[in-house]
């Protein structure tokens, strides 16, 4: 099976902080995978996910995407970027421009693609997540649901091999919880693969195909989810 | 600011080109500071007015209430102009009423210059409300993205505009869990409340922009904000409501 994604022994700490947030943690993620990354508040998911993006550089240890190793040069970032594609808990966080087609078309114009391709990704990834109807509306008068499909959509428009949702369901209601994780199914039919930080075990049981745990900075289990025992 | 947005965006003429509407005002508002007659303030105002309600098909009243808060503003600030105040006799020309040992008094060139001063800038302020209310600002800053102004400008005023409803948020969001914990049950408590509210959505927006520039850099963000074009209608009616408006603005000028 083609591993699209590898982090290999990464060790991270935050500038002034003594404590490591990242103590050595290890995860790969295979094609056509769905893994759900568990733990605890503080236990270093949010920062593993940035370390697989290359917003963060690790102290120690590597990042392969599809095989290869990544360097911090700016235009190994772009097509890392491209491969690995990152959804944030608030998609207010991510949302900056007035409407929502210009929004979506933020990624795929930074990968220097023509405006007439830039449209063309928009509209597709409109579609992908049922915003097409939205796509001339102000993002500041979205519903918290239509904003995460439309963040959602702004990272499949640059059309990545991975997808990470660092807590993306939460927040949501259980139908746009549902739309949500139909389009993750999707994305995954296409031999890609995701990987969804949550502290929603019962989402984690029943759509992932693996669970990883994470504690203190490393990977604690990591285990088909049918095997994974229920946590009291 | 969202009730001007919701206007702006259900507005009729949303979509005609930003270019011929910004046009459009700076004509009628060049207009009305060049021709100094109250009459041409006047024609502007009903031809804006009309405007906005007939062709962007604006509530009527809110157009009139629009305009009347506007009208009653610009009166109170040119009572000085008019009127003067004096605790000596003013010469025989000018109107008067005393009241002890105070002079109110006005004369007719203090009253026309009122008059000119109120009409032209409620002619203008007619201008800036069609423009306001039918252009939301993402179509003026892809104006300005045309007439190639700085990126960085560009980008300031587009994140600026995104912040102000973020924060719009969650000023509410933070006010309402104040006020569930009697915040503002007293006026002490009110005073500690809205010094407590404004320091944190400081650093509010603080967290928040670094959380968006962490988010940007993981679509590819290198500097600057690209986005798609908008796409507008070109309007040829535009012309011919320009020449229209140019020649009875003149034509009152002339008259009056």
């Amino acid at each position: 099976m083609t591993v699209l994604l590898e982090l290999d022994n990464l060790f991270y700490c935050y500038p002034g902080y003594p404590k490591p947030v990242l103590n050595g943690a290890t995860l790969h993620l295979n094609a056509g995978q769905k893994v759900a990354l568990i733990g605890r508040n503080g236990s270093g998911k949010s920062t593993l996910l940035l370390h697989a993006n290359g917003i963060l550089r690790p102290d120690r240890g590597q990042v392969h995407v599809a095989g290869q190793p990544m360097g911090y040069q700016q235009h190994v970032l772009r097509e890392w970027r491209r491969q690995v594609g990152l959804i944030f808990q608030h998609p207010d966080d991510q949302l900056f421009s007035a409407s929502v087609a210009q929004d979506i078309s933020f990624g795929p114009l930074n990968l220097g693609l023509s405006a007439e391709a830039a449209h063309q990704r928009v509209t597709i990834a409109a579609e992908q997540c049922g915003v097409t109807d939205l796509l001339e509306r102000p993002t500041h008068t979205l519903s918290g649901g239509e904003k995460a499909r439309v963040a959602l959509a702004g990272v499949l428009a640059m059309e990545p091999l991975v997808l990470l949702a660092d807590e993306a369901l939460a927040n949501l209601d259980p139908w746009m919880r549902q739309q949500m994780i139909t389009i993750f199914e999707q994305f995954v039919t296409q031999g890609k693969a995701v990987l969804l930080a949550t502290h929603d075990l019962h989402t984690a049981r029943t759509w992932a195909d693996r669970i990883v745990m994470m504690e203190s900075g490393h990977v604690i289990a990591d285990a088909p989810a049918e095997t994974f025992l229920p946590i009291r | 600011m969202h009730l001007i947005d919701r206007y702006a965006y259900m507005s009729r003429i949303r979509f005609i080109d930003p270019a011929q509407k910004v046009a459009l005002s700076g004509l009628v508002i060049g207009l009305c500071l060049l021709l100094d007659r109250p009459a041409v303030g006047l024609v502007a105002v009903l031809w804006m007015a009309g405007l906005a309600i007939i062709w962007a098909g604006l509530p009527a009243v809110m157009v009139g209430r629009l305009l009347l808060t506007e009208g009653l503003f610009l009166l109170l600030a040119v009572v000085g102009v008019a009127m003067s105040l004096s605790l000596v006799a003013p010469p025989a020309s000018f109107q008067s009423i005393q009241f002890g040992p105070l002079w109110v008094s006005s004369n007719a060139e203090s009253r026309a210059l009122a008059a000119l001063l109120v009409t032209r800038a409620l002619g203008c302020a007619a201008t800036m409300n069609l423009l306001a209310l039918t252009t939301p600002l993402i179509d003026l800053v892809d104006l300005l993205r045309r007439l190639r102004l700085p990126i960085v400008l560009i980008d300031l005023i587009t994140v600026m505009y995104r912040f102000v409803f973020v924060l719009l948020e969650s000023l509410q969001r933070m006010h309402t869990a104040q006020q569930s914990r009697l915040g503002y049950a007293t006026r002490r408590a009110a005073l500690r409340s809205s010094g407590l509210l404004a320091s944190r959505l400081f650093i509010d927006a603080y967290q928040r922009s670094t959380r968006m520039q962490t988010a940007l850099e993981s679509r590819g963000y290198a500097g600057d904000l690209r986005v798609l074009p908008l796409n507008y209608q070109h309007s040829r009616l535009v012309y011919g409501l320009g020449a229209a408006i140019a020649v009875s603005l003149l034509l009152a000028w002339y008259l009056s």
